[in-house]
């Protein structure tokens, strides 16, 4: 699910975060750390923005 | 949701974590000093980066050719500081007890200090025969012939225990 998200968003620092500690747990540790690296450059060029599709859901999420 | 101060904190966390499993100490000793900064009571961050900056210490004594580094070998009462500051913060973390124990074991000689953590620490975690080994170690080393053999005989403790010893 990570992956879909970073396929249409693949600046987005918070997702790549997740996806960085997902590869830690796993023992991934080369690709956490390239995931992580991709989240503090994409940080700096004010990646933090949340694209509508990720807001959606959550809202529909709670009101139902 | 993360704040911006936050994420980016996380971020350096991870990234000083996953550093520190590739072994890479000067990098994830970087990245830790970063997120101690932003968050100075962030106890497992204190705590890595305390342990950290003692196996760079270790490595800068062992490697006599001096490898460049990228920031200074912190001094051992420097280190101290660090581990008691982890403690501060969060006096119940095992792992910072065990990391505390063996700088007091190696570093400063002193196998009552060490006792005293990791008797704490067998008492927070009575059924990890890691801690429980190391435990009987240090008081075997330390002298205490009898109550080593009693943790030795620990049902948990006495397969690691014999290796160590």
């Amino acid at each position: 699910m990570l992956e879909i998200v970073l396929d249409s968003e693949p600046s987005h620092c918070q997702t790549l975060r997740w996806r960085g500690d997902l590869h830690r747990y796993m023992a991934e540790d080369k690709a956490a750390m390239a995931v992580y690296k991709r989240a503090s450059d994409a940080m700096q060029d004010g990646g933090l923005v949340l694209h509508a599709t990720l807001v959606v859901p959550c809202v529909a999420t709670e009101q139902y | 949701m993360y704040s911006p101060k936050g994420l980016r904190t996380a971020i350096d966390f991870g990234l000083a974590e996953a550093s520190a499993a590739l072994r890479d100490l000067d990098s994830a000793a970087e990245y830790y000093h970063k997120v101690v900064d932003a968050v100075p009571d962030h106890s497992k961050a204190v705590g890595a980066l305390a342990q950290t900056e003692f196996l760079r210490h270790s490595r800068s004594r062992s490697n006599s050719k001096g490898s460049a580094v990228s920031r200074r070998i912190l001094s051992l009462d420097s280190i101290e500081k660090l581990f008691l500051r982890a403690l501060d913060c969060n006096p119940d973390d095992t792992q910072n007890l065990i990391n505390f124990a063996q700088f007091m074991k190696t570093a400063r000689n002193n196998l009552e200090g060490a006792k005293g953590l990791l008797y704490k620490a067998t008492l927070l975690q009575p059924c990890n025969g890691g801690i429980l080994g190391n435990y009987a170690a240090v008081l075997s080393k330390s002298g205490d012939l009898k109550r080593a053999e009693v943790w030795c005989q620990h049902p948990v403790s006495h397969v690691f225990a014999v290796v160590l010893i």
